[in-house]
């Protein structure tokens, strides 16, 4: 029997006095511990908690930053301002490495390199004196874990990770914002008896301290502890946008490419630069929000179906290298309507890594056509 | 209290005796357009504020209304289940004054739109948070405050008798509007031929008989769209069609009074289909009715 995991409040313990118990523990039990940031909200939050413990402590902890070179200037700024915060205790890890990025908006030009030589007059800005620009791993054990792809983000994240021991890794992942990746990390004890963690090898393990943290409880401790965080909140916030948009992510991968839509109101000198670096940036500025384009929730005129559609765009599909990737992929799919719509997103998003899988069901629409033509 | 298929005049009185009998100091009143409701008598002293249900989600009516509702408000929901679903937000910022106050008045004219499951939102006004996310149960009948009126409802079928080759009109049409469908919504073809079937019944209106449709296009002066039948208008109508969603006819049942539906029917498949439709809600009603007199009050 599924049973349903609901959430129970206890009237004992606040999040955030749970959280700092959390955190606390967490370095009575490990002599390093890396926070991982990303300029948003919930890791500033986490990154503040650590550094105040930190500092009672009188210990040093690792700031962790894996610098995407495409991101807002916002987001350096917070990771600059959280880096700077207890200077005394914090060991900068800002790393500016070369990696693959994924280009959802450009078919011509479906990966980015971030911070790839030779292309240094094109950079986004300039790599930091202070920051890790080889990668602080032996190169004999680097793995890879998509070698169509090339090295990737999370191979930058998890080469990092390996090449530490008997390390607390913190994240600042919260359960209401994925559920499912909560559920899958949650399942068993992660170190000791802990569950809001998962095991790493070597002795290391990633702790989740904000794991029951909700929305207004991020705020309610910025506000109160007058912490600063990124102004593309503040941005968001004056758009309207809904409470589950309100977000600071990558600019250019496959479910990301919507924040170029306003980028140019945003920070425009970003826009410009971004412009510069990589293709498609303008398509995914003019159509992110389109239905008809990189969303593909309304078929185009001029296509009878979606799956006419689907082979159109598998046939026009202009990079050969990639094409067998989503023929095979669609070769097993079920040919309907329903699958095909989900296809030609991948397709438009050029996600032949296929970060968004397509839920091959027999199409819900034809049970209904079938239920209408029996009874009229 | 929930009230089910009260009278105007007993709506009143029951407000007359709740106010008589607890302590209250303000009456806030929530109705929609189409169900306006003016409580009659206030005593001295009894602060009356009256909204438009679909207000509530607005900002100027939901925050001060949130600073005013005390345990010594009175909270008057008239006609106000008008959704099926339980997360709609005005529903929800509903609960919210409900939450503030144990006084509660729940005016509604049937038990449900379309399931027995709807019984759930009154339920939710009445009692706030306390069966949130649980399913309907004949049990809660018995259990909670309820007072009921049936309305008890019968279909008398009147043959609108139509040619063979409208009939063969008819299947060309369907098929027309499968093949046309493209990446429409298949559930807008019984609609469509609902309408269509409609039109063929242009011959069998009467101009001495009352008549309601989906809408005005056949401009006859005794044929009404239910958007335009005003309020306890009471009058005897016959339906042409039938409004796609099944709110619109519970209110149109509602404002006029009716309890003998005549539907005018071609005999078609589309037409057997709305009437089956029709007298499987009457049967979750009645069942509804007998399982309230059962559990007992």
């Amino acid at each position: 029997m599924q049973t349903m995991r609901r959430q129970v409040y206890s009237q004992e313990e606040c999040v955030l006095d749970a959280a700092r118990r959390r955190i606390s523990y967490i370095f009575d039990e490990f002599e390093q511990i890396i926070v991982s940031v990303s300029g948003g909200k919930d890791s500033t939050v986490l990154a503040h908690l650590a550094l105040v413990e930190a500092h009672r402590r009188q210990r040093k902890i690792g700031i962790f930053f894996l610098d995407e070179e495409v991101v807002y200037d916002s987001t350096v700024r917070q990771i600059d301002y959280l880096m700077s915060l207890y200077p005394e205790n914090t060991t900068r890890l800002w790393l500016q490495l070369e990696f693959h990025l994924t280009n959802a908006t450009s078919l011509t030009e479906g990966q980015l390199i971030a911070w790839e030589a030779g292309k240094h007059k094109i950079w986004m800005r300039s790599k930091r004196s202070d920051s890790i620009q080889h990668p602080p791993w032996p190169r004999e054990s680097e793995t890879v874990r998509d070698k169509n792809k090339g090295f990737g983000f999370y191979d930058a994240i998890d080469n990092f990770q390996h090449a530490r021991r008997d390390t607390a890794f913190l994240v600042g992942l919260r359960a209401v914002e994925s559920m499912n990746r909560w559920r899958a990390v949650a399942k068993n004890p992660g170190y000791k008896d802990v569950y809001w963690c998962t095991a790493m090898p070597k002795g290391c393990a990633s702790f989740y301290p904000l794991y029951d943290w909700n929305f207004h409880d991020i705020w309610k401790y910025l506000y109160d502890e007058r912490v600063r965080y990124s102004r593309i909140y503040d941005y968001l916030y004056l758009k309207g946008a809904p409470l589950n948009e309100m977000r600071v992510s990558s600019l250019i991968h496959e479910k990301s490419f919507k924040s170029l839509v306003d980028l140019p109101e945003f920070e425009p000198k970003t826009y410009d630069r971004l412009v510069k670096r990589i293709g498609g940036v303008t398509i995914g500025h003019l159509y992110g929000k389109d239905a008809k384009m990189l969303r593909a929730r309304s078929l185009p005129k001029g296509h009878a179906s979606w799956r006419a559609y689907r082979d159109f765009l598998l046939a026009t599909y202009p990079d050969e290298s990639k094409r067998w990737i989503f023929a095979r992929r669609y070769a097993r799919h079920l040919d309907n309507e329903y699958v095909a719509r989900q296809q030609c997103r991948q397709l438009l998003l050029n996600d032949y890594e296929n970060d968004l899988p397509v839920d091959n069901q027999p199409d819900p629409r034809e049970k209904a056509i079938q239920k209408w033509r029996a009874l009229l | 209290m929930i009230s089910i298929g009260l009278s105007e005049q007993q709506k009143q009185q029951t407000i007359t005796d709740y106010l008589a009998h607890h302590d209250i100091t303000r009456v806030v009143v929530f109705a929609p357009k189409a169900f306006p409701f003016v409580v009659v008598d206030v005593p001295a002293g009894i602060v009356l504020q009256p909204f438009d249900y679909t207000d509530i989600i607005m900002y100027k009516v939901f925050y001060p209304l949130l600073e005013v509702i005390d345990e010594r408000t009175l909270l008057i929901f008239h006609e106000c289940l008008r959704t099926q679903n339980r997360n709609d937000l005005t529903y929800n910022c509903a609960h919210h004054y409900a939450h503030q106050t144990p006084h509660v008045l729940v005016f509604q004219q049937f038990p449900l739109i379309e399931q027995p499951e709807d019984f759930m939102i009154l339920l939710d006004y009445q009692t706030p948070g306390k069966y949130k996310s649980r399913g309907f149960d004949t049990s809660l009948l018995a259990i909670e405050d309820i007072q009921c009126v049936p309305h008890h409802f019968s279909v008398e079928v009147v043959d609108a008798p139509i040619a063979a080759q409208d009939r063969a009109r008819y299947e060309q049409k369907k098929e027309q509007l499968f093949a046309g469908l493209g990446q429409g919504d298949p559930d807008t073809i019984p609609r469509q031929l609902h309408l269509f079937a409609g039109n063929l019944k242009r011959g069998a209106i009467q101009p001495d008989r009352q008549y309601v449709a989906r809408n005005t296009r056949f401009k006859l002066p005794n044929v009404t769209s239910y958007k335009d039948i005003e309020r306890a208008s009471g009058g005897d109508y016959t339906v042409i069609d039938f409004p796609h969603r099944r709110i619109e006819f519970n209110d149109f049942l509602a404002r006029t009074g009716l309890t003998t539906i005549r539907f005018l029917s071609t005999g078609l498949k589309v037409d057997e289909y709305y009437l089956g439709e029709l007298g499987q809600w009457i049967e979750r009603l009645e069942r509804m009715y007998a399982d309230h007199a059962q559990t007992g009050l």
